[in-house]
């Protein structure tokens, strides 16, 4: 089945524009940093964040106005990504919504009242926000879906299970489009743990943490971006054998380096392995938001297509468990 | 063009609940209709309206043990996820998975509130970062099929009160479309302070006892557990035959009174098996004993299935969240397979607007061919599958 990209949206920390961004991201911008000094071990941690007037059309709706910044994101990019349905299309499309931490804001802020005050002190305004699938209810909300809406949950390499999973929806025929959203928010607590297991650092090296919010329409009806799943032989390929598995040597190779060790491995051996590829890592622009980056990735990989002019392009994410996945795309001819 | 659902065989399947620790255990308390339900043992309640909830018993620990030492220091949640894994797979020799997916709501929630807790006080902090990494929901699972000796990938759903459901319908999505041949679904969720204080601060825990669809009803009773099933394109006696799955987007914590989402779930589930609603012979409801929850799924009961036996067996073992749709889906396998229709205790009578047929109190022998589960969940999650036994 050939399922095609219909729509993008995102919101960044170098905005929300897509080309903008995008153009930024390829001259190697980097967002004002920000530094963060609420941790309790004393620590100061520069990170990257959303300009708070590219979503005040968002933080304005009533439903919205409690809910966390996770959910800011999410419902901003996917009504961007939604922008050109219809009414009547928006009621056969499924929503696939992928978070790595959730509404970690609101978890921490309800334990720190619970562990502070007691366990009978926690907020009823925070606790239904805490909830992973919060952010897909009100994106649903906002767009009038009525189908399935999942949330799924995981590392870097979850944004593509939700592709795959949107694919899966899609070859069914239970619905004719289906959105894909990510977003991630940034707490202490979740940088503090991601620092001390060395995927980002504090002052040196290593990767910045950033939020923001991603989503991909997808359909069945021909787009001018065609999207194919790598297929995962053997279960666990490493990077090798997940690179052998791409239908052709891509032309634009998107790393998901965004500073650890790890990504600069990742980033060092796709340079090797496809040598004549043009070769971008988003993420040391946008930043680590794990599995919204990779609906990232994807994303700058489609416009990257478009604007290039070149054929085809492959994404990659590698998760904690150092397992890897890839998502192929190709430029259709014929259509804008 | 759609694809019809195909029957999915369920050809193995273990559980971990406040019933019991596996398949037989469970069956007996579940016949017996006996509780698992007690007072909170493992953190403080203080403050709290609610005090119970339904609880693994304290030999997890040890039947983890028995199949690797190195468990003693995961957590009840990896431990439940092993063992109910151990039992599925042990049903049915030789069963790779291509794809793993599972339910939760609150992953290792318990090592995020150790961390927490560790980074305030600035106590043991490195100990306990190191120990995080089993926090993302995806870890628990990852860790108990490495030491089962499986690799496959792991999709984790978090569809709040809906996601055991959810993760074996979408199990059965990517069996239909042909993207996987075997699949090992389910949910797992452990009882965590976090969630008990969200609950019990939100009014809808009781602080007496669960009642579910009873009009004197007042609150849920939180549970816990794990359910996993071998799912394959196979002929068994035992099979998934349908999925539904709707969003209601009335409110993020309450359904919509009318019931509207659980209609249209249960609707799409007969629609795929291509099934009345006159041939399901029993349907486990979501009944989480909470007055707005069991009002809307009764009004959807009754517009769709009046004359169905249902019951709620959460008054036996609590509300599990996102381990509930697995566990009891697990509870409709043992049903088919034993011929019993699983009580709804603590019933005594319902609000007139609600004639449901109620399996009140006790278990009671029954011919049963396909049976309904309903889970709904937090952000207007609606999600339902029918099994079926040839």
């Amino acid at each position: 089945m050939n399922v095609s990209l219909l729509g993008m949206g995102w919101t960044t920390p170098l905005g929300r524009g897509l080309d903008e961004v995008c153009a930024a991201v390829e001259a190697g911008k980097i967002p004002a940093l920000h530094h963060e000094t609420g941790l309790p071990t004393g620590r100061t941690l520069p990170v990257f964040r959303v300009p708070p007037e590219s979503l005040t059309d968002v933080t304005a709706l009533p439903r919205l106005r409690r809910s966390s910044a996770i959910s800011h994101f999410a419902v901003a990019a996917a009504c961007d990504a939604a922008s050109a349905l219809t009414e009547e299309q928006r009621k056969r499309t499924a929503l696939v919504f992928v978070s790595t931490d959730g509404g970690v804001i609101y978890t921490r802020r309800f334990y720190s009242d619970i562990v502070e005050r007691g366990p009978g002190s926690g907020s009823p305004l925070l606790f239904p926000e805490t909830v992973y699938n919060a952010p897909a209810s009100h994106i649903a909300a906002r767009l009038g879906l009525e189908g399935e809406a999942l949330t799924l949950v995981g590392d870097a390499e979850a944004g593509f299970d939700a592709i795959q999973t949107a694919c899966e929806l899609l070859a069914c025929g239970d619905c004719d489009y289906c959105l894909v959203a990510a977003a991630q928010e940034l707490d202490w607590i979740t940088c503090e743990a991601y620092s001390n297991w060395k995927i980002g650092c504090f002052a040196s090296g290593g990767a910045t943490f950033s939020e923001g919010g991603a989503a991909l329409l997808l359909g069945r009806e021909p787009g001018c971006i065609g999207v194919q799943l790598v297929p995962r032989q053997p279960a666990s390929p490493s990077l090798t054998e997940l690179a052998a598995s791409l239908p052709s040597p891509p032309d634009v190779v998107v790393s998901s380096n965004a500073g650890s060790p790890a990504g600069l491995r990742e980033q060092t051996q796709l340079r090797k392995i496809f040598a004549k590829g043009l070769h971008f890592a988003p993420k040391l622009s946008l930043g680590e938001a794990l599995a919204c980056s990779s609906i990232q990735q994807v994303i700058f990989a489609a416009l990257t297509l478009q604007k290039s002019k070149k054929s085809t392009s492959a994404a990659f994410a590698t998760g904690f468990n150092h397992n890897v996945s890839a998502l192929f795309l190709t430029r259709v001819p014929g259509h804008a | 063009m759609r694809i019809p659902f195909p029957p999915v065989g369920i050809t193995g399947f273990g559980c971990v609940s406040p019933l019991g620790l596996g398949r037989a255990a469970t069956e007996q308390s579940l016949r017996a209709s006996r509780s698992g339900i007690g007072p909170v043992r493992l953190f403080s309640v203080e403050g709290c309206q609610s005090r119970t909830a339904g609880q693994v018993e304290e030999a997890l620990t040890e039947e983890a043990v028995a199949i690797t030492p190195r468990t003693r220091r995961w957590t009840r949640a990896a431990q439940m996820v092993l063992v109910a894994a151990r039992e599925a797979l042990d049903a049915r020799p030789g069963f790779v998975p291509d794809a793993v997916v599972v339910g939760t709501t609150s992953g290792g929630m318990t090592l995020g509130e150790e961390f927490y807790r560790a980074a305030v006080t600035h106590t043991r902090l490195a100990a306990a970062a190191r120990r995080t990494f089993g926090y993302p929901p995806p870890q628990p699972v990852y860790l108990a099929l490495r030491a089962l000796g499986i690799r496959a990938p792991i999709r984790i759903v978090s569809n709040a009160c809906a996601s055991g459901t959810n993760a074996i319908g979408l199990a059965c999505q990517m069996i239909r479309s042909g993207a996987a041949r075997r699949v090992l679904a389910g949910g797992y969720d452990a009882i965590a302070e976090l969630v008990f204080a969200g609950f019990d601060c939100l009014r809808a825990s009781t602080p007496g006892i669960c009642r579910p669809f009873d009009a004197a009803r007042d609150g849920l009773v939180l549970g816990e557990g794990a359910a996993l099933f071998c799912l394959e394109r196979e002929d068994a006696a035992l099979r998934v035959t349908g999925y539904g799955s709707a969003v209601d987007t009335h409110h993020l914590t309450q359904p919509h009174p009318s019931g509207t989402g659980p209609l249209r779930a249960m609707r799409a589930a007969l629609e795929c098996a291509g099934l009345a609603p006159e041939d399901v012979d029993y349907i486990n409801a979501h009944g989480t004993g909470t007055p707005l929850n069991d009002a809307s799924e009764a009004r959807a009961l009754l517009a769709l299935c009046p004359r169905t036996p249902v019951s709620s067996t959460k008054g036996l073992t609590g509300h599990a969240l996102g381990a509930a749709g697995a566990i009891e889906a697990a509870f409709c396998c043992l049903a088919l397979n034993g011929g019993f229709l699983p009580a709804n205790v603590n019933f005594s009578h319902t609000e007139d607007e609600f004639p449901l047929q109620i399996v009140a109190n006790e278990s009671r022998p029954a011919d049963l061919r396909h049976a309904l589960s309903n889970s709904f969940g937090f952000g207007g999650a609606n999600a339902t599958i029918l099994l079926s036994r040839s």
